[in-house]
């Protein structure tokens, strides 16, 4: 049942944030302006005018003729950053479409999708001919999709708004840093622009050791950090990681695909000296102890299947992947049909389980997240302990995350009704891949990947690809980095303003 | 004659004979990456663009090769390394190579990686620069866009006043 009353002004309202969310992307394109400028791309220059200018004029025009000094509610938040994600795709694809490297424009807006969802699947062709401003638009895009787009926003064109935490909460952020939205969202930024210095040095003097200019390693460290960090998994070549041939590239991305995976919280308590929360976080100890499972299963299973000549080679390639599929980063050290003709079965659906398992709770990764699955875990066993004790005892389960919390059935169902709409997310797109002709397996594995916002393709992914599957997987990834609450509420929104209730 | 033919008979026999690794003649990336057991270790030839950066190891050096679909890894001898002047950005066509060397589906000198072991690399066709003109059509469409832009701000700081 629907109890949402939609009326004029709550378009009004709408308008007038998503006004300022198309200006925040239009500020964000004249840093890849400034690229090709400085590269001396003169053609590229006029993509990015009229993406600049589309955004101008639409953020304006809506803050112009919506404009309002009321606050949102819940329902109206919820519905600015569902809206918010699907406008920002739209404007992002503007420049990369004139790039002329997408068959059409929906191939652009599955990838500008794919790059503020951090999803890292890709319809672009001739990537190694891209100009490099277009290919760091496509690695910010990811950089601003991953700390979240209204995080952006509220970072720096909102002062003191209280709608603020509506915003940050339907953008899949149920976690606070500091009590304030505003604060917390600069600290994502602090966070984010220490490791981006501390990150692109480090895979800049691995570029400067394969041999690179420092210009090159320079443009390299800051595209692969930008979509390593966010978990993203965009790179500026087609081979993705194999075109670095570096065993030093492949363990410093590792290092910040983890940093990227870890709550913003758990940094926090890091930064502030408090190194006990690495041993006793819930998220963490889940998160390790499903790598080390999920890697042993994958290593007996590609051993048996002798994928690889020896044991260095299976470690190096399975591992690679696993980090990259359980951060959701989606970088790849294989090419994708390798998964399906070199892997065993029974690895890609441990890759699977990885892929819908994701990171951190407030950390820029997709998928069912660490702190649900430890909840969910905590519960299970609550009940065990509930039916082997007495009746009349009362079994109190505790969790540990960031401070001790006993397990409540609220914090139970929440978790379980997301980790639902997960499976169901990905089932749904790995059945319609299999109704247009693709193996289970291999759909299963690729709607895990975009419904996660992972990355990783076992090739089904690419522009030829049905419209369908296109259109299927850009819905995969919006939902998924949502978290479906926000995208729930504009559907609500939507049939009740049909409705004219 | 008679000499020169049995020159020919014992150069034939010789080819004929000896141990040597099937040459699978000319492949794509697609054909190598999706049939990778098929031709493992085999002598392949394959042909594609140079692209990228050359990443330089003690005696050897890895350069990508583009056939349009596929890049795929070429592990060669640094002697190569000299003649590929032109490598493939959105500034440069890169050399067009011809490639002859091992296949390897999971090379266990290089971590496991696909890759084609070298042993002999021809231009075929030499890169060069591209020219990336201005079109007359996005100039026009960038000052309109402009205009708009303009034209939204002015509406929203009159509304705001």
């Amino acid at each position: 049942m629907i109890l949402l009353k939609s009326r004029f002004s709550d378009l009004k309202i709408i308008s007038f944030y998503l006004g300022k969310v198309a200006v925040t992307i239009a500020i964000a394109m004249l840093i890849p302006l400034g690229f090709a400028i400085f590269f001396l791309e003169h053609a590229v220059v006029y993509d990015f005018i009229i993406g600049f200018s589309a955004a101008v004029s639409l953020g304006y025009f809506l803050i112009a003729r919506c404009h309002t000094n009321d606050d949102l509610n819940w329902a109206q938040g919820m519905v600015v950053v569902a809206l918010s994600w699907l406008i920002a795709a739209f404007l992002g694809a503007i420049p990369l479409y004139l790039s002329g490297h997408f068959r059409c424009f929906l191939d652009a807006y599955f990838d500008a999708m794919s790059g503020f969802a951090t999803t890292g699947l890709t319809l672009i062709q001739d990537l190694d001919h891209l100009s490099k401003a277009h290919n760091i638009w496509r690695h910010l895009i990811m950089f601003l999709g991953g700390q979240g787009i209204v995080v952006f926003v509220i970072s720096f064109l909102f002062s003191g708004a209280s709608g603020t935490l509506r915003l940050y909460v339907g953008e899949a952020r149920d976690q606070r840093v500091f009590p304030n939205v505003i604060n917390t969202a600069r600290f994502i930024w602090s966070v984010s622009l220490v490791y981006f210095f501390l990150g692109s040095i480090a895979l800049m003097l691995a570029g400067i050791m394969n041999g690179f200019t420092l210009k090159t390693s320079l443009f390299e460290a800051v595209c692969l950090f930008m979509a390593a960090f966010d978990t993203g998994g965009f790179t500026p070549h087609s081979q993705s990681i194999i075109y670095y041939h570096s065993f030093s590239y492949e363990i410093i991305t590792i290092i910040i695909m983890i940093l990227g995976a870890i709550n913003f919280k758990l940094h926090y308590e890091l930064w502030n000296g408090n190194r006990q929360e690495l041993t006793r976080n819930i998220e963490i100890k889940t998160f390790t102890f499903s790598v080390i499972s999920i890697f042993c299963l994958i290593s007996i299973s590609l051993a048996n299947f002798e994928a690889y000549p020896n044991y260095m080679s299976l470690f190096r390639q399975g591992f690679y992947q696993l980090i990259s599929a359980h951060t959701g980063t989606g970088y790849q050290t294989i090419y994708g049909p390798q998964f399906l003709n070199q892997w065993s079965e029974f690895s890609l659906i441990a890759l699977i389980i990885a892929m819908s398992l994701g990171g951190g709770i407030c950390s820029t990764t997709g998928g069912i997240k660490m702190l649900r699955l430890g909840v969910i875990y905590k519960a299970l066993l609550q009940d065990i302990n509930r039916i082997l004790m007495p009746g009349s005892s009362v079994v109190v389960e505790k969790l540990h995350h960031v401070k001790d919390m006993i397990l409540e059935d609220k914090l139970v169902r929440s978790s379980l009704i997301i980790t639902f709409c997960f499976f169901f997310l990905f089932m749904a797109g790995a059945l319609i891949g299999t109704f247009l002709g693709y193996p289970f397996l291999a759909a299963l594995f690729e709607s895990t990947s975009a419904s996660a916002n992972v990355g990783l393709s076992c090739g089904i992914t690419s522009p030829t690809m049905p419209l369908l599957l296109k259109l299927t997987y850009i819905l995969q990834m919006w939902a998924g980095r949502l978290e479906f609450i926000a995208v729930f509420i504009l559907g609500g929104f939507i049939i009740a303003f049909m409705k004219g209730r | 004659m008679i000499k020169y033919i049995s020159k020919i008979f014992i150069i034939s026999a010789i080819f004929l004979l000896l141990p040597r690794a099937d040459c699978q003649g000319q492949v794509s990336s697609s054909e190598l990456i999706n049939r990778a057991d098929e031709f493992d270790q085999q002598l392949i030839s394959y042909q594609g663009e140079a692209i990228g950066e050359i990443v330089k190891t003690n005696d050897y050096a890895w350069v990508n090769v583009y056939d349009g679909t596929n890049a795929i890894s070429v592990h060669l001898p640094a002697q190569f390394r000299g003649m590929i002047k032109y490598r493939g950005s959105y500034n440069y066509r890169g050399d067009e190579l011809k490639i002859s060397g091992i296949f390897n589906r999971a090379c266990p000198q290089h971590g496991g990686i696909i890759d084609i072991h070298a042993q002999a690399v021809n231009i075929i066709r030499p890169g060069s620069p591209i020219r990336h003109g201005v079109e007359k059509k996005k100039v026009e469409l960038s000052i309109f866009a402009l205009l708009i832009a303009f034209l939204s701000v002015a509406m929203a700081v009159r509304r705001k006043r």
